[in-house]
């Protein structure tokens, strides 16, 4: 071989080395267990990670690898509904598939990637107003889908390597990823930037409503009971929507829902959204409203639901 | 743009159309006699380029000139796909005929050699277009092995892969969002996204460019220079000897010269001008859009033109000449004539309605844009009012800042890249600084780059 040669391969090899090296820390710490080989991380540390990180990958691949026949879809407030107290009540144990600010045309993505992986029985999925919209948009579930088929893309990923980054802290020097925000604070941006980004700009989400029905007919079409849930926002947000003129928006919104499935509907005045010790923030419930949830859904007792 | 086996058939017809003629054009001394066997080639390979690309488009045009006049017209349109690269190969080949009859070049005596010229892979699906004396000779060259030769040309790879996988493809989400949606957007969202776009198509290009290059210079060859940092041009004729040079050079050396070039009078020269770039927006693609896209600029080129001497006077009465204000007033004019012009150039792309099957790649698509394009800008008090807009599209704030990021670290190249070759220069630094401006640019192609929504590559589809 000629020693030109000779050297480009060697360079060639060191140059590549380093990219060997973090396909072994991949392979190791494995985050969202896509490859399930190394436990050399904790479990804990990992799900603490990878659920702040990519809630969605980090639930599509646990949903994969361990498929239930009852499913919670949804964006984070869906998270607040007990899984445990539902198996007291009915006996079936529900996966939540929720990933953080889901838009609804991720939640119906999220729906059919269930269904590809489970026959499913029971679905119960939230939809609020706010997701009702044809701006309110994004593409992840086909971005984790291509990732899930083809492996490179997660081991060459940058939130994946943010992930590993944070497991590996969590595990060497157990650092919490649950950073506390001033609640007040909190609010005060939920009211003034979320609802501004959520209710200024509106659009009729056309399309979005013919998957919606597409999913009803699935559903009547194999026997899976579907359920929608609206759930609770404080007053203070509904009120950024009176602001925004979108209250005939909103009525509409919950008249052509009607049609699909079981609609229980929290979100309108009532003891739950009159009451700020009820939320963490404008958007998001304690874990006892989740609880006043689930138990009025699957006991079939509505005091403070209502069903459309 | 599409790949099927069968349409190996055209570029296997226009190689041996070409050899042949060449060969024929060389036993004949009258110029005469040889025009003949030009002209065959021409309009047999304009033909095939016709077929492929342009027949629906005329056809539709006519259909809707007779449905004006209540006409019935039953020509149906072809259902051909356009295959990959014809535009290319085709005028690569036009090129060595016009040479051979023009004496320019010698005609190729070898039909494997003359082949491999016509379909030499680097360079094959879009360009550079490369000229028969420069890249024909090159093949009787024996290439033997060479470590520095093969590593500046993986450099340049790796250059090309950057601007295309990392830049390009990270700009598209937004720049496709926008323009598939165009019903959704409005005023400052259009001039972000085509700003985008400006610095999509110059990576995406000049990326596929740069790889083209480097891989045939790993094998030994050198294929000319397409991009010489065009956004710093300091007018739209500087920008055509930057933008696309195969391709620009191309048309100067086949269409605008034997239309008499500047050495007419001056309503003829203006003509020319005109014309070249018509028909250069008319070789991008069979749509008024681009079409539209040439006459603006050779409009651009004809106004330049005429106001060389009222803007004589006035930098002459400002005392501009040559300071930097005047140098970054050129470049950011030019930039913006440049962009507004590809508004053009990506509605001519835009696929149909993907629920009514309709097209949307209309001009009056474009004037939409123009028309909408200035309409709310007050209505922006704050940044996060912009971020905003993008919502629709899925994305985020920090993402644009990261690409804007990314623009500009390319610039930075850009513009060290001035006084002499990036890599060339690089080889005098220490070991550390090589390596580690390799790893920045091989961690970014490998984690920054949205491989789950690759692009192809824009200029495939011409």
């Amino acid at each position: 071989m000629d020693k030109n040669v000779k050297i480009l391969l060697r360079k060639g090899s060191i140059f590549i080395l380093p990219i060997l090296v973090w396909i072994c820390i991949v392979l190791i710490v494995d985050p969202f267990n896509y490859f399930g080989v190394s436990n050399l991380i904790s479990e804990k540390a990992k799900e603490k990670s990878a659920q702040k990180l990519n809630s969605l990958l980090y639930n599509s691949v646990n949903f994969k690898n361990y498929p239930t026949n009852s499913v919670i879809i949804g964006d984070s407030r869906i998270r607040k509904l007990p899984n445990e107290r539902i198996k007291e009540l009915t006996g079936d144990s529900y996966y939540t598939m929720f990933s953080n600010a889901a838009k609804l045309n991720e939640i119906i993505d999220l729906f059919w990637f269930c269904t590809e992986h489970s026959k499913l029985k029971n679905i119960l999925i939230g939809i609020n107003f706010n997701l009702y919209n044809e701006y309110a948009y994004a593409n992840r579930v086909a971005d984790v889908k291509e990732m899930i088929d083809n492996p490179l893309i997660y081991i060459f990923n940058s939130n994946i390597a943010e992930t590993i980054l944070l497991s590996l802290k969590n595990e060497l020097f157990g650092i919490n990823v649950n950073e506390k925000k001033d609640r007040d604070e909190l609010w005060d941006y939920s009211i003034k930037t979320i609802a501004k980004n959520h209710y200024s700009k509106y659009k009729h989400p056309t399309k979005i409503l013919e998957r919606l029905d597409t999913v009803n007919n699935y559903c009547s079409h194999n026997n899976i009971n579907l359920t929608i849930l609206i759930v609770p926002h404080h007053k203070d947000f509904h009120d950024r929507l009176i602001h925004f003129g979108r209250i005939e928006e909103e009525k509409k919104f919950k008249n052509e829902i009607k049609n699909f499935g079981n609609i229980i509907d929290f979100d309108y005045p009532n003891r739950i959204t009159n009451e700020k010790s009820c939320f963490s923030d404008p958007l998001h419930t304690t874990d006892s409203v989740g609880k006043i949830m689930v138990d009025e859904i699957f006991l079939d007792t509505l005091i403070i639901g209502k069903r459309l | 743009m599409c790949w099927k086996v069968e349409y190996i058939v055209l570029i296997i017809a226009s190689t041996l159309i070409d050899y042949f003629v060449a060969k024929q054009m060389a036993s004949l001394k009258e110029k005469a006699k040889r025009k003949k066997w030009l002209i065959l080639s021409l309009l047999s390979n304009l033909s095939i380029l016709f077929g492929f690309k342009y027949f629906n488009f005329v056809n539709s045009n006519v259909q809707a000139l007779f449905d004006q006049f209540n006409i019935f017209y039953g020509i149906l349109p072809f259902e051909l796909l356009l295959p990959v690269g014809i535009s290319f190969y085709t005028f690569q080949t036009l090129g060595y005929t016009i040479d051979v009859y023009n004496g320019k070049t010698p005609a190729q005596k070898h039909l494997g050699v003359f082949a491999v010229y016509v379909s030499f892979f680097p360079q094959l699906v879009a360009g550079p277009i490369e000229r028969a004396n420069h890249l024909l000779p090159q093949f009787f060259v024996e290439h033997k092995f060479s470590y520095g030769r093969v590593k500046y040309g993986l450099q340049q790879m790796l250059w090309g892969f950057f601007k295309k996988v990392v830049i390009a493809d990270r700009l598209a989400i937004v720049v496709d969002g926008v323009y598939n949606n165009l019903d959704n957007y409005s005023g400052i969202v259009f001039v972000i996204a085509t700003i985008l776009f400006a610095f999509q198509i110059y990576c995406d290009f000049s990326g596929y460019s740069d790889i083209a290059i480097g891989s045939a210079r790993v094998m030994g060859f050198e294929l000319m220079d397409n991009f010489k940092r065009p956004y710093f041009s300091k007018s739209i004729a500087e920008f055509w000897k930057r933008w696309h040079i195969s391709l620009s050079t191309w048309f100067r050396d086949y269409v605008y010269i034997p239309l008499g070039g500047n050495r007419v009078l001056k309503w003829r020269w203006y003509y020319n001008l005109f014309i070249t770039f018509l028909v250069s927006g008319l070789w991008h693609g069979a749509n008024w859009n681009y079409i539209a896209w040439g006459a603006l600029h050779g409009t651009y080129l004809i106004v330049a033109i005429l106001l060389i001497k009222p803007k004589k006077y006035i930098i002459q009465i400002t005392g501009l000449q040559g300071t930097f204000i005047y140098k970054l007033w050129q470049v950011l004019i030019t930039f913006s004539l440049v962009v507004f012009a590809w508004i053009f150039f990506r509605v001519g792309s835009i696929p149909p309605d993907p629920i009514t099957e309709l097209p949307r790649n209309t001009i009056s698509n474009s004037f939409y844009i123009i028309k909408n394009i200035f309409t709310d800008i007050s209505s922006y008090t704050e940044l996060q009012d912009i971020g905003r807009e993008f919502r629709g599209l899925g994305i985020k704030m920090s993402d644009l800042l990261l690409s804007i990021i990314l623009i500009g670290f390319m610039e930075i190249y850009n513009l060290y890249e001035r006084s002499g070759d990036v890599w060339r220069k690089l080889e005098d630094k220490p070991t550390w600084i090589r390596w580690g401006f390799y790893y920045i640019l091989l961690v970014g192609i490998l984690f920054l780059a949205p491989f789950s929504r690759v692009n192809n590559f824009i200029y495939f589809q011409f």
